[in-house]
């Protein structure tokens, strides 16, 4: 449902997309949050990321799989996210829009 | 497979229906996950771990609701609902929850019901006694008249026809209608038993006063007295107007008889009319016939013998502060013209309701106080019970506040639920309130007027359906505000689960405790004060031996004319009843006990002038051998005999207390002494002196008394006293043809077992001590359970320290020590706190109280400890309990 490649990224969604990359096969929403909390010390309640993953499937930007249940889960089964190759770029026009920002406020306040 | 979850079901059920189903496996299983992480790895306990769930869940869930998608399109708001329709929805809810929980349910509707209800009975017996308007119109300005002699302590006496004279004279501008009222005994002897009627002579402006009307023909005018004022003297017509219940009982309700002509009392009278149903004079209550009273010339002279009651109404536009101020010039002035007689006397008005109710007013009021104490203790105990279950319910309030409810509509659902258990309470309550009216009738006693007006009538309903909405508030508010209160403080905020709240709810268990048992302290004392007083009095020495004497009333004065007459009669009649097997000895006397006093004469020794005489005592007439038949000993001297006859020295035997006021120590035997009596006074020879007894019943002081042989002073009005071997009731047919076969037209005024009038001398204390135990003792019942209530459930609250405290090694008893501590402080607080407030109301309670202080040691400490006692019991069984439980289950959290 990716219309647009070209889409802006709100901040939490470039968060927990670069948690998800991070996390490799073991990305699902327990270690995003904690990674999030962990990586970027800052809150992120569970309504928030479940919100989050849900939506930037739906925009294309994450692909799930439903992963094996376990008893410890109460017969649940956990679901696996992984980054599509639109979101790579995404994250990485805003990195470069980012960093040229930075450029030009360090120069600036004559840094360089 | 059944798969063991962490999480609460409500939690699964509330993120099943609250996020995306393509999410719902994944979101729950999360939660699990870390939820067995969070009690493996940080030991949290099941109750802390169940409301972290519920607090994560609803976090989720409120992200998912709808209108918080951002990237949706919002949809259109719904339309709020209208605040009946909010009320409804309320009350389902309240329903489905009551329903959900059958015990709650059940415990808490029963102990409403038991608070209403008894709150309800009582008060339906108020209004009927108290609060119902008299019959009489305008009742306010109805009142009656009696002199008042505080010198000699008498608030209420009746006056002489010379007084009453005068103050119809005095008054007429004060009383629209002023009428004096005497009582009298008609005989109907035409057909079946020789009956007597018990009757009223009233003089003119009585039914008037009283604003009675006829049923049946007319009552009475100006022409039935002789004359058309107060002046007039002699004549008047030979009248009576029968009450609507006599002439029913008597003569069918025959309507020729208005007109007609019956004899009474060997004379013939013309019934002119017949009362409306229900009317009753307010002095002298129960009589069926009213006949004129008539002055008679010499009347005005009479100040020495009262006998007469007065009843008045005020003329419009006077009021009552302005009689009573008239009243007493009067009084002044009449005292002023007549110092022999009037020496000290004033005038008071007693409002007609005074009289009627005045008597039994603080008894009911303080059974009333008492029941409204019960439906507080059952309030405060299903608020207390509501508040535990508000903190169990403190997810489900943060799930109605992260879905946007406001903090007045959580307190409008939990009054509304609050309001719904009142009122299956109250329904419940209004059947045992019948139930336990009924149970009140029964016991009380017929010496409370307009008793059998009582009923569950439209304003008891009302005063119920005020209580039951006072109660919702009670038991609802305190709670809810509170649970409400900690759901927004605490519960949502991430670090810091909810546990805010629960110092404060902590606080409020232990008032609500400590007010329980306060409050059944307050009813157990006064019961125990008012049972102690009680015992008192039956273990007083009545001066007589009550049991196996029968007394019968008997007037003779129309039959037996002459003094001669009479003596030979009673003589005759005596014999008879003698020769009744069963009977072991019989005699007569003017007034035995229980019966009602004549007015007391005052006497002096002989030799002191009647104007210096200090001393009263009361004058009655007795037969020989009836001190030996009802029990009271000799002291000294003889008895009468035989010979105290007509011509022979005119002697009495007097009481202990004549003999001490009269002469001190010295012996009074052959001292001689003046009695003033009318028509003129008399010198009396002391023969024999007796012991003291207590004439009126138990409650009553010995008075000073002495008595004159029947043969020197041959009264008409006398009562045969019989002692038997057996139970005296089943002689009472035999004793009666006894009496009849001497004169077969003679009545009995009243026949009664002298036991009986002895358990109805203190039937209203008996009413008010048995009632007041009976609500104590459920207060007590209510207030400990209420106590183990509160106490087992900090008890659960603290399973897993007490789990702890056992792994650690700590002996049972101190965790039990540990577990009940806080119950024990509350509990004995609240008991310093009732001993406190009894003490504080213990004015109300003096006026029931006999020989014994409202700080009676004994019952204090005794009422104390029994509370404390049960009350600490009750919250060690709670205590002991949950400290029974296995620690590892304890520690697991189940």
């Amino acid at each position: 449902m990716a219309r647009d490649s070209s889409m802006a990224l709100g901040e939490f969604e470039q968060l927990v997309l670069l948690a998800v990359l991070s996390l490799g096969d073991a990305a699902y929403a327990v270690p995003v949050r904690r990674e999030i909390q962990r990586v970027a010390r800052r809150a992120a309640s569970r309504g928030a990321v479940y919100v989050t993953l849900d939506r930037l499937e739906q925009k294309g930007l994450l692909t799930s799989v439903v992963g094996e249940s376990s008893p410890e889960r109460g017969g649940r089964a956990r679901r696996y996210y992984r980054a599509t190759p639109p979101a790579l770029a995404a994250l990485r026009r805003h990195r470069v829009s980012l960093e040229r920002m930075w450029a030009a406020v360090d120069t600036a306040l004559g840094k360089a | 497979m059944t798969i063991a979850t962490r999480i609460p079901r409500l939690v699964h059920h509330l993120l099943a229906r609250a996020v995306p189903p393509a999410m719902r496996d994944e979101i729950i299983g999360d939660l699990e996950e870390e939820a067995r992480e969070r009690q493996e790895r940080h030991r949290v306990g099941r109750g802390r771990l169940a409301l972290w769930c519920w607090v994560q869940a609803l976090r989720i869930a409120a992200r998912f609701a709808p209108g918080r998608r951002a990237w949706r399109r919002e949809r259109p708001r719904a339309r709020p609902a209208g605040v009946m329709s909010l009320f409804l929805r309320d009350l389902q809810f309240g329903a489905r929850g009551m329903l959900r929980r059958p015990g709650f349910t059940l415990v808490t509707t029963l102990t409403l019901a038991l608070g209403i209800g008894v709150t309800t009975a009582i008060f339906s017996v108020i209004h009927a006694v108290l609060l119902n308007p008299l019959p009489y119109p305008d009742a306010d300005r109805v009142g009656l008249l009696w002199q008042r002699n505080l010198s000699r302590g008498a608030e209420r006496d009746l006056v002489a026809p010379g007084n009453f004279l005068d103050w119809h004279r005095e008054g007429r501008d004060i009383f629209a209608h002023l009428a004096a009222v005497s009582p009298w005994g008609l005989e109907y002897v035409e057909e079946g038993e020789p009956e007597s009627v018990p009757s009223l002579l009233v003089s003119r402006g009585f039914f008037e006063a009283l604003g009675a009307r006829p049923h049946l023909g007319r009552l009475l005018v100006a022409d039935d007295f002789g004359g058309t004022d107060e002046n007039a003297r002699g004549g008047g017509a030979q009248v009576l107007v029968f009450t609507h219940e006599y002439w029913r009982r008597r003569f069918g309700g025959d309507s020729t008889l208005i007109g007609r002509t019956v004899r009474f009392s060997n004379t013939t009278f013309t019934v002119v009319g017949v009362l409306e149903p229900g009317f009753e004079s307010p002095v002298y209550p129960g009589r069926d016939i009213f006949a004129p009273l008539k002055w008679w010339p010499g009347a005005d002279e009479n100040r020495q013998s009262a006998y007469l009651g007065a009843v008045a109404r005020l003329r419009d536009g006077v009021t009552l502060d302005a009689a009573r101020r008239s009243l007493d010039l009067v009084g002044s002035r009449l005292a002023a013209a007549h110092p022999r007689d009037n020496t000290g006397l004033e005038i008071a008005w007693v409002p007609v309701r005074e009289q009627v109710v005045g008597r039994v007013q603080r008894p009911l009021l303080v059974l009333l106080g008492a029941v409204a104490t019960i439906l507080l203790i059952a309030c405060a105990n299903i608020a207390n019970l509501l508040l535990a279950r508000a903190t169990e319910r403190r997810g489900e309030f943060a799930l109605r506040v992260a879905l946007g409810a406001e903090r007045g509509r959580l307190v409008r659902q939990l009054l509304t639920e609050s309001l719904l258990l009142a009122t299956v309470g109250s329904v419940a309550g209004l059947v045992l309130a019948h139930w336990t009216a009924r149970f009140v009738l029964a016991l009380a006693p017929r010496s409370i007027p307009r008793l059998d007006e009582t009923a569950l009538n439209l304003p008891v309903a009302a005063f119920a359906f005020g209580i039951t909405l006072l109660t919702a508030v009670l038991i609802g508010l305190v709670p809810a505000w509170s649970a409400t209160r900690s759901t927004v403080s605490g519960t949502l905020r991430e670090s810091a689960p909810a546990t805010s709240g629960s110092a404060s709810q902590h606080r409020l268990r232990g008032v609500f405790t400590m007010a329980q048992v306060a409050l059944a302290m307050v009813l157990l004392l006064s019961a125990g004060l008012l049972m102690r007083s009680f015992q008192q009095l039956l273990n007083r020495e009545l001066g007589f031996r009550p049991e196996r004497l029968l007394a019968m009333q008997m007037y003779v004065w129309v039959r037996y004319p002459t003094p001669e007459g009479r003596i030979a009669y009673f003589e005759q009649v005596l014999d008879a009843v003698r020769q009744v097997p069963g009977v072991n000895a019989a005699s007569i006397a003017q007034t035995p006990p229980f019966h009602p006093d004549y007015p007391p004469a005052r006497v002096a020794r002989e030799g002191e002038s009647m104007s210096e005489a200090r001393h009263t005592a009361w004058g009655t007439i007795a037969a020989p051998g009836y001190f030996g038949v009802v029990g009271i000993p000799l002291l000294a001297g003889r008895e009468f005999a035989a010979a105290d006859g007509p011509g022979a020295t005119n002697v009495a035997v007097i009481n202990h207390a004549m003999a001490r006021r009269l002469w001190g120590e010295e012996s009074a035997i052959g001292k001689r002494f003046v009695a003033s009596v009318t028509p003129a006074p008399v010198t009396l020879e002391v023969v024999g002196v007796v012991g003291d007894f207590r004439q009126q019943g138990l409650d009553d002081e010995p008075r000073p008394m002495y008595f004159q042989p029947h043969a020197q002073n041959p009264s008409g009005a006398m009562v045969i006293v019989v002692r038997t071997a057996a139970e005296p009731t089943s002689l009472l047919e035999s004793v009666k043809r006894a009496v009849w076969s001497i004169n077969p037209t003679q009545p009995f005024y009243a026949i009664g077992t002298l036991e009986e009038l002895m358990s109805r001398s203190v039937s209203q204390r008996r009413f008010a001590m048995v009632l007041l135990t009976i609500f104590a003792m459920l207060a007590g019942v209510l207030a400990t359970i209420g106590t183990y209530g509160v106490v087992s459930y900090i008890a659960t609250q603290r399973r897993q320290e007490i789990g702890i405290r056992i792994a650690m090694g700590a002996r049972p008893g101190q965790v039990l020590w540990a577990v009940s501590k806080q119950g024990l402080v509350w509990i004995a607080a609240g008991v310093m706190i009732g001993l406190a407030l009894t003490l504080m109301t213990s004015r109300l309670l003096r006026a029931l109280l006999y020989e014994i202080s409202p700080t009676d040691p004994l019952t204090l400490a005794g009422t104390s400890l029994l509370l404390l006692g049960v009350a600490a019991a009750a919250s060690c069984v709670a205590a002991l309990r949950a400290s029974r439980i296995d620690p590892v289950t304890a520690l697991r959290g189940y």
